[in-house]
């Protein structure tokens, strides 16, 4: 498993050298600029027992859409490694289940460090209405990331496998992740929304991990459901992705 | 001692059968596996190595069945497919090495066997696999699955898109190899030259498993194309469909 993972983050990296560059890009312009601008326009938002600015409320939260585009690209290096025939020889000396837990793994490694590097960069452009704890900001942090991570994999790994063809695996991955993002606690809170789609944002598990990652770089409440919550939502991700790709034709 | 055992299999497709009960064994030796385009021997291969289920019947490798195999014996085995599979944007060098890492040589060990191999099939180790002429992405694939000294070997179609210096370098690797090599091919040439023991398999079907002089001799044919031919002429119009109950 571990020279899985060594594999998997050898081949990520030489297959895309600009791609971190590329993914990260997206949330600094979130982070510095739009952030900052909004921040002129919005009123602070009460959050339990205090007033947000518009950047302290959206900054951590846009780390989780770093986050979830990188994830899904778990199931386009599926589609790599069956392209390249690369899948069908891994399979023949290691078991799906290996591959599966080590192609994960591999992606809630790289959106974990980039997690870290843009949660840093965020403290400094929120100094002021930070509030870290020792004991708590790093456990939460990390859980929001690992377990949004495994989450958005285990999905796109759940598209992998059952569309035939990449032009429809960029496209249904777009369909699910658009939304996900417009839905859930990211930009605004989700009660803001209308009562429908604020009903909608209950069954959406970024709602829940921008929560706790709030909770732990704001020091707001943190709720114990949200964080019961995410591991039923990883949990059975990852149980149908794996379903689903054991029954995966490996061949392209 | 049996090597590959595999008895009455059959495997479906959609509503095609494409295996119908083939049974045969492989010793320790090299086992020529050949028939037309169709005839199911890729399939075959990929049951044996557990990457496909078969619909019925049963696959021995080593005494076991592929999910009863160790990981070190799994990782024992070597797989050339017939599509060429590599990784693109690793170097020649990277594509063996981690491949040896995987199968279980320390890093070192891989570096070395990685190096030798390098020289033994003439490539470039710091040229990029993408860079590579089809024919030495093929000799790279080769090379990779003989990086960890594999018990057991699959070759599947492995000479297709070679060159004729190459082939001749290729076979006689595998040649000097002396560990059982299950090895499926449509050159007649190259099976006849390597193979002690061919199984003909066409439409689903093993036609006949001989040793190539046998077989020949047998055919009254002057090579094993010819007796190949006369094979496949005589037993197609024999085979019938399975029956439903399987």
């Amino acid at each position: 498993m571990r020279r899985l993972i060594y594999r998997n983050l050898r081949t990520t990296y030489d297959l895309k050298p600009h791609l971190f560059f590329s993914l990260l890009l997206p949330t600094l312009i979130y982070i510095f600029i739009i952030s900052l601008a909004y921040n002129k326009i919005i009123k602070p938002i009460p959050m339990y027992d205090r007033y947000l600015s518009y950047s302290a409320f959206f900054i951590p939260a846009a780390i989780l859409i770093n986050t979830l585009q990188l994830s899904i690209l778990c199931g386009s290096m599926l589609w790599t490694d069956r392209y390249n025939g690369m899948l069908e020889q891994i399979l023949s000396f290691s078991s799906r289940a290996e591959y599966f837990l080590s192609r994960v793994l591999s992606i809630v490694i790289i959106s974990s460090s980039t997690a870290v590097i843009l949660g840093l960069i965020s403290i400094t452009i929120i100094k002021d209405e930070v509030s870290l704890s020792y004991t708590t900001t790093p456990f939460l942090f990390l859980y929001a990331v690992v377990m949004s991570s495994m989450i958005f994999a285990s999905l796109s790994f759940c598209v992998s496998a059952v569309v035939r063809t990449p032009d429809k695996l960029t496209m249904f991955n777009r369909m699910i992740t658009m939304p996900m993002i417009a839905i859930s606690g990211i930009f605004y809170p989700p009660e803001y929304l209308p009562s429908i789609i604020s009903n909608i944002a209950k069954f959406n598990p970024l709602t829940y991990a921008a929560s706790l990652i709030r909770a732990s770089l704001l020091g707001t409440q943190t709720n114990i459901l949200h964080i019961i919550l995410l591991a039923f939502f990883a949990g059975t991700m990852l149980a149908i992705a794996y379903t689903l790709f054991k029954e995966m034709d490996i061949t392209y | 001692m049996k090597v590959i055992s595999v008895s009455n299999l059959w495997k479906k497709f959609s509503s095609t059968w494409v295996l119908k009960g083939i049974s045969f064994d492989v010793k320790k030796e090299i086992f020529g596996f050949i028939g037309p385009n169709g005839a199911g021997k890729t399939t075959t291969v990929r049951i044996i190595l557990g990457i496909l289920r078969a619909d019925k019947g049963s696959v021995k490798i080593f005494g076991k069945s592929p999910k009863e195999l160790s990981r070190e014996e799994r990782k024992s085995i070597g797989y050339v497919q017939q599509r060429i599979s590599f990784e693109p944007y690793l170097s020649v060098f990277e594509n063996i090495w981690l491949y040896g890492y995987l199968r279980g040589l320390s890093k070192e060990e891989a570096k070395e066997r990685a190096s030798k191999l390098i020289n033994e099939f003439d490539l470039k180790p710091n040229k990029k696999a993408i860079e590579l002429s089809i024919g030495q992405r093929r000799r790279l694939q080769i090379a990779r699955e003989l990086v960890h000294k594999p018990a057991l070997l699959f070759l599947d179609e492995p000479t297709v898109g070679l060159d004729v210096e190459s082939r001749y370098r290729i076979i006689g690797v595998i040649r000097n190899m002396k560990i059982p090599v299950f090895f499926t091919t449509h050159n007649m040439w190259e099976a006849e030259k390597l193979c002690n023991r061919i199984a003909i398999i066409n439409m689903g079907r093993i036609l006949t498993i001989d040793s190539p002089k046998s077989l020949i001799r047998k055919t009254n044919s002057a090579n094993l194309e010819d007796a190949y031919l006369k094979v496949i002429k005589n037993e197609t119009s024999d085979i019938s469909e399975p029956k439903n109950d399987i």
